[in-house]
C-alpha cells in the first residue's frame, strides 16, 4: 500500500474546454430559474448583476465574458457555481457542470504556455483525468480586473 | 486581582443589592421601623467594606455616605421620607451599574458629587421639617388642591410643569403622585404640600397660568396639622417603584433575530402584493376576504415584531452624552474659557450600532464648539455677550428620524476668513470661490485638510476634522445640517435613521435602474411638464438649473450619472429637491414608484477599485424590495460633492 493524495474538484464546461475548481471553495450550485438578475450600473461587462439568494446579495459573473469568450444564451444546462472568494460569495455562470472528480495530485502539472485560451494568471495547473484534461482555475484571482 | 476574590465580591454585591432593594421597598410601603433601618445599615456597611477592599473607591464613598444617613435615621435624627428613599433607589441603581461595569472591566465612575449633594440637600430639608422653629424663616407651609380639566391628555406633563414652577418659588415637599410614573397618572384631583414665602393668592395665580388647570385651592397648614402630616404616611402611590426584571442577551443573538425579522418583512411585503393581485382576481370570494384579513393581521404583527426587536437593540443616548460635561469643563478650563454645557434629550433611544458610530463625530463637533466656537470671556464681553458661553447638546425624534444637535453661542463661521483659509490651504482658487454661494462655501469645512482655527490646538484642528465627521455620518445614512450665524454661533445637526438596516425611502426609476433615496433628505417633489420646461429650467454653464423658492439649484439627471450619458434630456421629468448640510440639488428622474420601507444590504464587500463591482460611485448600498428585487440606495452626499468638484474642473478648463 502506498499513500495517495487526492483532492475533489467540481468540473464544469465553458465552450469546448473543461475546467475545475476545488470543491472546498464551492458553497453550492444553483440554476437561475426563477431568480431575477439586477444589473448594476458602471460595472465591467462580465458582471451580469446581483441576485438575491435567500436574502443574501450575490454578484453574478459570466465566466465566459470574464475570460474573453463570446456570450452564450442561457439554456437548460447552465449553472451558477457559488464560490467563496476572499470571504465573499460570488456566483459564476458556466455552460454546464459535468461532475465531481477526485484527482490525484501527481496528475496535476504546471500549465504550459498556450494550454488554454484563457490568461495563465487564472490557472493553477492542468490535470489529466481518465483521458480528459481539466484546466484548474485559480479563482481567488478572478474578481479583480486583468493585471498585465 | 485574584479571580476567586472578584467572583466572591460580585456574588455578595448582587445579594446585598437585592436585600437593600427589598428593605427599601418595605420601608417605603410599611414605614421605617428600627429593625428595618438596622438591616439596611448592615447591608450598606457590608457593601462599603467589600468595595473598599476591591478598591472601587467611588462605590466605597457612596456607600459610606448612605451608611451615615442610615445611622442618623437610626438615632432618630431624621426621618426617611419618600424623597430620601427615592434617592437611595437611584444610588442603588448606580451601585449596580458600577459593579456590572467592573465585572466587564469597563470604565465607569459614579457621579458621587451629584448624589452626595442631592442627598445633603434632602437631608437639610428633612431636618428642617422636624425642627419647627427653623422653618418659620423659610416661609409658610401650604396644602394645595388642584383639579385638572378632565379632558386633559397631558395630566402628568401638566403636574410636572406645576411642580417645576412652584419649585422656583419655594419647595415642593410632597405630592399625591410621588413615585407614580408620570405617564401612569390618573384622576383629576391632586394634592401638593408646598413651602414658600409667597402668599396663598400668589400661589393660586401662579398655578392658574398653567394650561388645563380647572380649580386650585391653597390653604395654609397650621403647625399642629403639620406635625400630624409628617407622621401619617401617605399610602397612595404604593405602586411606586416598578421592579423590572432584566436578562442579559448577547448582541449576536439580537442581530440574528433582527436579520430573521428583516427577511420576514421582505416576505411580508411580497405576500401583501400577491394578496392584492388575488383580490383583484377573486375579490368577491368570502375565502379571499378572510385570507385578506389574515394577511393584514400578519402584516400588523410583523410590524410590531420588527419594532420590538429593534427596540431591544435600542440604547439611550445618555451613555454617550454623559462623557461630555467633563470633557467640556476640562477643555474650557485649559483654554481659559467659561462654558456651560446644557444637555437635553439624553433619554432618546437609538440603535446600538448607530450609537457606536456617532461617538467620534459628536465628540469632534463639541470639541470644535469649545475650541473654535466659544470665545474667551474678554472677547465675549467686547461683543456685548455674557462672559459665559453656552453649548447646548440636544437630541430627540422627529418624523421618523433622530436628530442630535450641537448649538453654540460663539462666534460662528466668518465667511471671509473661511475664504482666505481655503485659498491659503490651496483647497480652492480665487475664481472658484467667486463662483460659489455662501452656502456652498460652508461646505468647504467638510473638505479634507481644512481647519479654521489660526493656531492648532492639541485637541482639534489637526486638519482631519469635519471631513471625517461627515464620512462617518454618511456611512450610517445620516445627514449633517449646518446653520451659521456670524457672531452669534453655529448649530450643527446630525439627522440619523432610527436603525441601520431599515430606512424609509422614496423609490424612483431612471433608465433601467431603480433607486431608493433616503426620505430623510427629500424636501419636495416637483413635476415638470414639457410645456413648462422652457419657462422653469434655465442653463448655467451648459447645465440645467431651476429656481426653487428663490434659490438657484442645479438639476442633476440621475440618468446621466449612471452610464447613460448619451440619453437625450427629457423635457418632462420629475424633480426631487434634495437637501443635506447646506447644499440642495434637484435630482431629475423619469418616474417615482412610491414611498417604501426598505431593508438595506451593504455592498461594501464587493466594491472598491479591484473588486467585483468596482467603485460603484454614487451608490451606498442596495435595498431588497417587497417583490424581492433590488433598488440601489443613492449616495446623495457623494453626488453633490462630485458636482461641486465638477464645477471646479469646469472652471479650470
Amino acid at each position: 500500500m502506498y499513500k495517495e493524495e487526492t483532492t475533489q474538484f467540481v468540473v464544469f464546461r465553458l465552450g469546448l474546454e473543461e475546467y475545475a475548481i476545488p470543491i472546498l471553495k464551492i458553497n453550492e450550485i444553483i440554476r437561475l430559474k426563477g431568480i431575477s438578475i439586477a444589473e448594476v450600473p458602471d460595472t465591467h461587462e462580465y458582471v451580469l448583476g446581483i441576485i438575491n439568494l435567500r436574502g443574501e446579495v450575490i454578484p453574478l459573473m459570466d465566466l465566459r465574458l470574464r475570460f474573453g469568450m463570446p456570450k452564450k444564451d442561457l439554456d437548460s444546462n447552465h449553472r451558477v457555481i457559488i464560490v467563496n472568494i476572499q470571504d465573499k460569495n460570488i456566483g459564476l455562470l458556466v455552460d454546464s457542470v459535468s461532475e465531481v472528480a477526485e484527482i490525484h495530485h501527481e496528475d496535476i502539472v504546471q500549465p504550459l504556455e498556450e494550454i488554454s485560451n484563457i490568461n495563465t494568471q487564472y490557472i493553477t495547473g492542468v490535470a489529466k483525468h481518465k483521458e480528459r484534461i481539466f484546466v484548474i482555475l485559480d479563482i481567488d484571482n478572478i474578481i479583480s480586473p486583468e493585471t498585465i | 486581582m485574584d479571580d476567586i476574590l472578584r467572583d466572591a465580591f460580585y456574588e455578595e454585591a448582587d445579594e446585598m443589592f437585592q436585600e437593600i432593594e427589598d428593605a427599601l421597598l418595605e420601608i417605603d410601603g410599611q414605614g421605617a421601623t428600627r429593625e428595618r433601618i438596622d438591616n439596611l445599615f448592615r447591608y450598606m456597611h457590608t457593601l462599603k467594606g467589600s468595595s473598599s477592599a476591591m478598591e472601587i473607591h467611588d462605590m466605597a464613598k457612596l456607600t459610606h455616605h448612605l451608611e451615615d444617613i442610615l445611622g442618623q435615621a437610626r438615632e432618630g435624627e431624621l426621618t426617611l421620607g419618600r424623597d430620601i428613599i427615592n434617592l437611595m433607589f437611584s444610588c442603588l441603581d448606580q451601585l449596580k451599574i458600577r459593579v456590572a461595569k467592573h465585572k466587564k472591566d469597563e470604565i465607569y465612575e459614579i457621579d458621587i458629587d451629584k448624589y452626595i449633594s442631592t442627598l445633603n440637600n434632602l437631608l437639610n430639608a428633612s431636618v428642617h421639617v422636624q425642627d419647627m422653629s427653623q422653618t418659620e424663616d423659610e416661609g409658610k407651609l401650604y396644602e394645595i388642591k388642584i383639579k385638572l380639566d378632565e379632558n386633559s391628555i397631558f395630566k402628568g406633563a401638566r403636574l410636572f410643569i406645576i411642580t417645576d414652577r412652584l419649585g422656583k418659588e419655594g419647595q415642593v415637599v410632597k405630592t399625591s403622585w410621588d413615585g407614580i410614573n408620570i405617564e401612569a397618572i390618573e384622576g383629576q384631583e391632586f394634592d401638593i404640600t408646598y413651602r414658600s414665602e409667597r402668599t396663598g393668592q400668589e400661589i393660586e395665580k401662579l398655578i392658574y397660568q398653567i394650561p388645563d388647570v380647572d380649580k386650585v385651592h391653597v390653604s395654609e397648614i397650621s403647625q399642629q396639622t403639620r406635625k400630624q402630616k409628617e407622621q401619617t404616611r401617605d399610602n397612595k402611590g404604593q405602586t411606586s417603584e416598578e421592579v423590572q426584571s432584566v436578562i442579559r442577551v448577547s448582541i449576536n443573538k439580537l442581530d440574528k433575530l433582527l436579520r430573521i425579522v428583516e427577511e420576514l418583512s421582505v416576505d411580508k411585503e411580497r405576500l401583501k402584493q400577491l394578496m392584492k393581485r388575488v383580490e383583484e382576481k377573486y375579490g368577491h370570494d368570502s375565502d379571499v376576504k378572510s385570507l385578506s384579513n389574515l394577511v393584514n393581521q400578519i402584516d400588523f404583527i410583523g410590524n410590531e415584531m420588527q419594532e420590538s426587536v429593534m427596540s431591544a437593540r435600542m440604547y439611550t443616548l445618555d451613555s454617550v452624552f454623559r462623557r461630555f460635561p467633563r470633557m467640556v469643563r476640562d477643555l474650557a478650563l485649559k483654554q481659559g474659557k467659561e462654558i456651560e454645557l446644557k444637555v437635553e434629550g439624553e433619554n432618546t433611544e437609538l440603535d446600538r450600532s448607530i450609537i457606536e458610530k456617532i461617538v467620534d463625530p459628536l465628540t469632534h463637533v463639541i470639541r470644535n464648539a469649545v475650541d473654535h466656537g466659544i470665545e474667551t470671556p474678554e472677547q465675549r464681553q467686547r461683543f456685548g455677550k455674557t462672559p459665559k458661553g453656552t453649548i447646548k447638546l440636544s437630541a430627540g425624534q422627529d418624523q421618523g428620524h433622530i436628530y442630535i444637535k450641537v448649538e453654540d453661542d460663539g462666534r460662528g463661521i466668518d465667511i471671509d476668513s473661511l475664504k482666505a483659509s481655503a485659498i491659503n490651504k490651496g483647497l480652492l482658487s480665487e475664481e472658484e470661490i467667486e463662483s460659489l454661494s455662501e452656502k456652498e462655501l460652508l461646505e468647504v469645512i467638510f473638505m479634507p485638510g481644512f481647519s479654521t482655527s489660526e493656531e492648532v490646538t492639541d485637541v482639534s484642528g489637526r486638519g482631519v476634522g469635519m471631513n471625517v465627521v461627515k464620512d462617518n455620518i454618511e456611512k450610517i445614512n445620516g445627514v449633517i445640517e449646518m446653520e451659521n450665524r456670524l457672531g452669534q454661533g453655529l448649530t450643527i445637526t446630525f439627522k440619523l435613521p432610527l436603525t441601520l438596516a431599515i430606512i424609509q425611502s422614496l423609490l424612483i426609476r431612471s433608465h433601467k435602474y431603480r433607486f431608493a433615496i433616503p426620505l430623510l433628505s427629500v424636501i419636495e417633489i416637483i413635476r415638470i411638464k414639457e410645456a413648462e420646461y422652457a419657462k422653469r429650467v434655465r442653463f448655467a454653464n451648459g447645465h440645467e438649473v431651476m429656481n426653487w423658492r428663490g434659490e438657484v439649484l442645479p438639476v442633476i439627471r440621475v440618468r446621466d450619472l449612471f452610464n447613460d450619458v448619451n440619453a437625450k434630456k427629457q423635457k418632462t421629468f420629475i424633480g426631487i429637491v434634495i437637501g443635506f448640510s447646506t447644499s440642495k440639488i434637484i435630482l431629475g428622474v423619469e418616474e417615482i414608484i412610491g414611498q417604501q420601507q426598505v431593508v438595506i444590504k451593504s455592498l461594501e464587500k464587493f466594491t472598491g477599485k479591484d473588486n467585483v463591482l468596482g467603485e460603484l460611485r454614487g451608490i451606498s448600498g442596495t435595498a431588497i424590495l417587497g417583490d424581492g428585487n433590488f433598488a440601489y440606495v443613492l449616495d446623495i452626499q457623494t453626488l453633490i460633492r462630485e458636482m461641486i468638484k465638477e464645477k471646479r474642473i469646469k472652471r479650470e478648463a
